[in-house]
């Protein structure tokens, strides 16, 4: 409360009456109490506060796997009317959770200069983004020879046109992701842990929520640059246009099989 | 130049009090305090001061304690009392003795419970936390352990069936993928069991997130392997959210000191 806005001075004040008393004493003059059990006590509260918040954020991860992996079965593997409905039901459920917490979530959304500056970053890291994207993926298939699953290729199969390729691969996850990853998780891992555990961990989820184990280094890497953007700007617009931007130059250079080694 | 006759410390003259120990220098005064010994503490059945109801310092009920003031002694530091109990010195209007928390006026209840059940509970919680912190390495242990047994049993299996029947070599390479994905998923929960030595928390919780998933992960490929021992599964969740618990509670202060250095 008002403890952390006043400057360290050598009055604090008690965890019991809230009188100014001096820092060194062990129990408050005006009414009795030992500050170190009524400090234990005020901890125990914070803690187990912190606690259930930190059980909201694992059980949210949990279920949204599991709902998008379940969708995903039931569809036998990656097909596309699975993949739209999987990110439908993500959509309603990050929505919902969203609203629970919807002070965190829409003090995201304002616009400033300072928003403006970071939207201009985001762009210019786009490019070694992308270079860095190609990079990895493509030394990973020449050392593994696997060969990629191109969803593209899976929509053009079902007879889906370019609006719906970039609606549900690059417009529906940088705005669910985003607000998902970068507007609730790091928000509240960041007051649970502090700032740096919250841009780590928020990377952490987004990377292996993807479920594509060979790309999870780099998709660490993209939470990363994502949860900076998100930190200094304080606003999601950046995180959003740069996911948007990045998902639709991958989907285009799938779409015309443009690669780096040819 | 005076010294004082209990802590041999350098005081000044017509000093009523040594300002280090609290200790009364005029004779008579010290006599008066000797002959008026404080009362027998009252019975304090309450275990936990902070719950207890709080009486306003401002008027304290006469009913609520039977301590009885110490005198009030003229000294060059204006109107002081000196504690009953430990002797520390205190202004006339101070209510409760800053190092030891005895009532210093009439009818003033004594907020904090003597003997040393408290120390003893303190341990105990310390103990358990300790314990559980300690059996959630152990299960992070026990799953890099098993992950790699099940990698291993993999390629025993694949390497009777290519001795069986042929098997396409685009197959073959997909499985060695998979054990490859399996053994470094392996080597992660040891190190994370090595890093929990030094940040129990961070480690804890990054092996919980990663166990979730795996198992969240298997059961879309396989939905039977949730089945296959769920027993197991259900222990090292349930251990490993413990020791999630205990070691986020260190952070907080609370159950001792911290486990590690930080």
């Amino acid at each position: 409360m008002n403890r952390n806005q006043s400057p360290p001075s050598s009055k604090i004040r008690c965890g019991y009456c809230y009188k100014n008393i001096d820092r060194t004493v062990k129990y408050c003059p005006s009414c009795g109490h030992l500050q170190k059990l009524v400090r234990e006590k005020q901890a125990r509260i914070t803690f187990e506060r912190r606690w259930k918040a930190l059980e909201g954020i694992i059980v949210f991860y949990v279920i949204l796997l599991a709902t998008s992996m379940f969708v995903l079965w039931l569809n036998q593997g990656v097909r596309v009317y699975g993949l739209l409905v999987a990110s439908g039901i993500d959509a309603l459920l990050i929505s919902g959770y969203a609203v629970i917490n919807r002070g965190m979530v829409f003090s995201l959304f304002g616009f400033n200069k300072k928003v403006f500056s970071y939207i201009l970053l985001g762009i210019l890291s786009l490019f070694p983004l992308i270079v860095i994207n190609m990079l990895y993926h493509e030394g990973l298939q020449k050392i593994f020879t696997v060969k990629e699953v191109l969803i593209t290729d899976l929509f053009a199969k079902a007879d889906l046109g370019v609006g719906w390729v970039i609606f549900s691969l690059c417009l529906m996850p940088a705005i669910w992701e985003e607000i998902a990853f970068r507007g609730i998780i790091q928000g509240k891992f960041s007051q649970l842990m502090g700032i740096r555990a919250g841009i780590l961990y928020s990377s952490l989820l987004f990377a292996i929520i993807h479920v594509a184990y060979l790309s999870v280094f780099y998709l660490f890497f993209l939470g990363l640059v994502l949860g900076y953007l998100r930190l200094r700007s304080s606003s999601l617009w950046p995180g959003i246009l740069l996911h948007f931007a990045h998902n639709l130059i991958v989907v285009v250079f799938e779409y015309h099989h443009i690669s780096i080694f040819g | 130049m005076n010294k004082c006759p209990k802590c041999d410390s350098i005081i000044s003259e017509g000093q009523a009090f040594c300002t280090f120990c609290g200790e009364t220098f005029l004779a008579e005064k010290k006599q008066e305090l000797q002959e008026a010994p404080p009362p027998p503490p009252p019975p304090a059945p309450v275990t936990d001061p902070v719950s207890q109801q709080s009486v306003p310092p401002e008027s304290p009920s006469p009913a609520a304690g039977q301590s009885s003031a110490p005198p009030v002694i003229e000294t060059k530091q204006g109107m002081r009392r000196v504690c009953p109990k430990c002797r520390t010195s205190a202004p006339e209007d101070q209510m409760y003795c800053t190092n030891c928390g005895e009532p210093l006026k009439e009818g003033l209840p004594r907020r904090n419970p003597q003997g040393s059940s408290r120390a003893s509970y303190g341990k105990s919680i310390d103990k358990k936390h300790r314990k559980r912190i300690k059996s959630s390495r152990t299960a992070i242990a026990v799953v890099a352990i098993l992950t790699w047994i099940s990698a291993l049993v993999h390629w025993i299996l694949l390497k009777a069936a290519m001795q069986e029947s042929y098997i396409p070599k685009d197959e073959v390479n997909q499985n060695y993928m998979l054990m490859g994905v399996t053994v470094f998923l392996g080597l992660v929960f040891m190190v994370l069991n090595f890093w929990a030595k030094q940040k129990p928390f961070a480690a804890t919780l990054t092996a919980l997130i990663i166990y979730l998933t795996d198992i969240v992960v298997l059961v879309a490929i396989d939905p039977v392997s949730l089945i296959r021992g769920i027993v197991v599964k259900v222990i090292i969740v349930v251990i490993l959210l413990n020791g999630v618990r205990s070691s986020f509670a260190f952070r907080h202060g609370l159950g001792g000191s911290a486990p590690a250095s930080r």
